[in-house]
């Protein structure tokens, strides 16, 4: 016994790495456990309320570009707006003269980014909301430019939301030209491009297209904006196309989004983060 | 355990937790396209070269941990990729040349190297089950982030140069 202790402790740096190798494949293997999660939420409140401290630091290279992004985008939007105005007029006569119903609006809940993961690869934002105000796991997560991710966890006040650059994240899109359906999910290398999957090289899809959220989806509603095509690729070796994706949402640069209030079916997002493969 | 011993265990989980916050908040300002650098990475190979292996894993753990906690999902892939970054820096640790080793170009090597295989472990785990390809990933955020925290890690690397050209060696 004591010459085992004596060999414990002459190698025990050795032991100690092997106990902490064990711990973290134990935690590996036990991430959709309830009782894990239910951890990860507490420490999402502990973390939320000191990143909500630390996030007054500005960034002032940042801020420069904001401000001048957004004058520009105003007098986008003014523009659009006017045409928008006339179109809805428009739009509104041809339905009651077809009889559709009106669509109900979307509620949003704005939030304000309060913190970001540290790691390289991770990307989830913490945010400044919560089970308080109406925030639930699943949830979709937008801002001005387009769709930017999805609630994972949320505590009392804050929720972390993981982002389109991100491992597990898929949604099923669409051209909103063609209406071609197909599945986004990150590239795993530039933060704001991605890949649009299963589009046979059959179909009608070309470099400029605007894609957004299918109506097939059951995690975001329908017509939300995700980016552009900036490539189709005629993989010999395969049948389907390789296209490219630039998302509009700069992911570097998010400070502020908003929280689409519609909970997807339960059984859906619970599906997704059990298997981390399900295809929302 | 000696009073020692304590104090420098919450002196160096104390630094820790301030390189938490500066991560948090620099390292947003100072980011690359989305890539920081890794100051708690510098900090645990600092702890191995300071105090030697075992205290670079503890470290190297506990840091892991909190970032895995902090970014809501996967847990485990950040401790094990910082414990065996401590590990592994803990090989290079020389009991009676720690301001020499810190101070001399070698730190930065190490840092470099610790870097790669932090991120290999960690890209190689994080992304088992997904569509993403290790080494379309890797190539290019893994060499960068390692790059850029190589690059700030010549703060303390001219720190204890300095410190060694005017003081010598550290005791333990």
């Amino acid at each position: 016994m004591g010459r085992w202790l004596r060999f414990i402790r002459h190698h025990r740096e050795f032991f100690a790495y092997g106990v902490v190798v064990l711990v973290s494949f134990l935690l590996m293997s036990l991430n959709t456990n309830p009782q894990i999660q239910q951890i990860r939420t507490m420490t999402a409140v502990a973390l939320g309320a000191l990143e909500h401290i630390v996030s007054w630091v500005p960034n002032p290279i940042s801020l420069a570009r904001e401000n001048e992004l957004l004058r520009q985008k105003n007098m986008e939007l003014a523009d659009e707006v006017n045409r928008l105005r006339s179109a809805a007029l428009e739009n509104a006569r041809l339905r009651s003269l077809i009889g559709l119903k009106e669509e109900a609006p979307h509620r949003y809940l704005a939030a304000r980014v309060v913190g970001r993961s540290l790691d390289v690869l991770r990307n989830t934002l913490t945010l400044d909301v919560g089970i308080s105000d109406g925030v639930a796991p699943g949830m979709a997560v937008v801002n001005g430019d387009g769709l930017v991710g999805r609630i994972i966890s949320a505590s009392h006040n804050y929720a972390i939301a993981s982002l389109i650059p991100s491992r597990e994240f898929r949604a099923a899109v669409c051209d909103q030209r063609s209406r071609i359906e197909g599945i986004l999910k990150w590239s795993g290398e530039d933060i704001n491009q991605c890949l649009m999957m299963n589009v046979s090289k059959t179909l009608d899809v070309k470099v400029g297209d605007v894609v957004e959220t299918s109506r097939y989806s059951a995690l975001f509603p329908q017509g939300i904006k995700v980016g552009v095509i900036e490539h189709v690729e005629n993989d010999p070796a395969s049948l389907f196309h390789r296209i490219t994706v630039r998302t509009f949402v700069d992911f570097n640069r998010l400070e502020e989004v908003f929280v689409y209030l519609v909970s997807p079916p339960s059984n859906v997002f619970s599906g997704i983060r059990a298997s981390g493969t399900a295809i929302p | 355990m000696s009073a020692s011993s304590v104090k420098w265990i919450f002196q160096y989980i104390g630094v820790g937790a301030v390189l938490l916050v500066l991560q948090a908040t620099v390292g947003r300002l100072v980011a690359i396209e989305n890539v920081q650098p890794d100051f708690l990475l510098i900090w645990i190979i600092f702890v191995a070269l300071r105090r030697g292996q075992l205290s670079a894993v503890t470290i190297g753990s506990l840091a892991g941990l909190v970032t895995d906690l902090a970014s809501g999902e996967f847990l485990g892939v950040g401790v094990l990729a910082k414990a065996t970054a401590g590990f592994l820096s803990g090989f290079f640790y020389r009991s009676n040349q720690i301001a020499q080793s810190l101070g001399s170009p070698w730190f930065l090597g190490i840092v470099f190297l610790v870097g790669i295989v932090h991120n290999v472990i960690f890209f190689f785990f994080y992304l088992q089950g997904t569509h993403i390809g290790f080494w379309t990933s890797f190539r290019v955020l893994g060499i960068l982030s390692a790059v850029y925290t190589t690059a700030f890690a010549a703060i303390p690397n001219i720190v204890y140069r300095r410190r060694y050209e005017e003081w010598g060696e550290l005791s333990e």
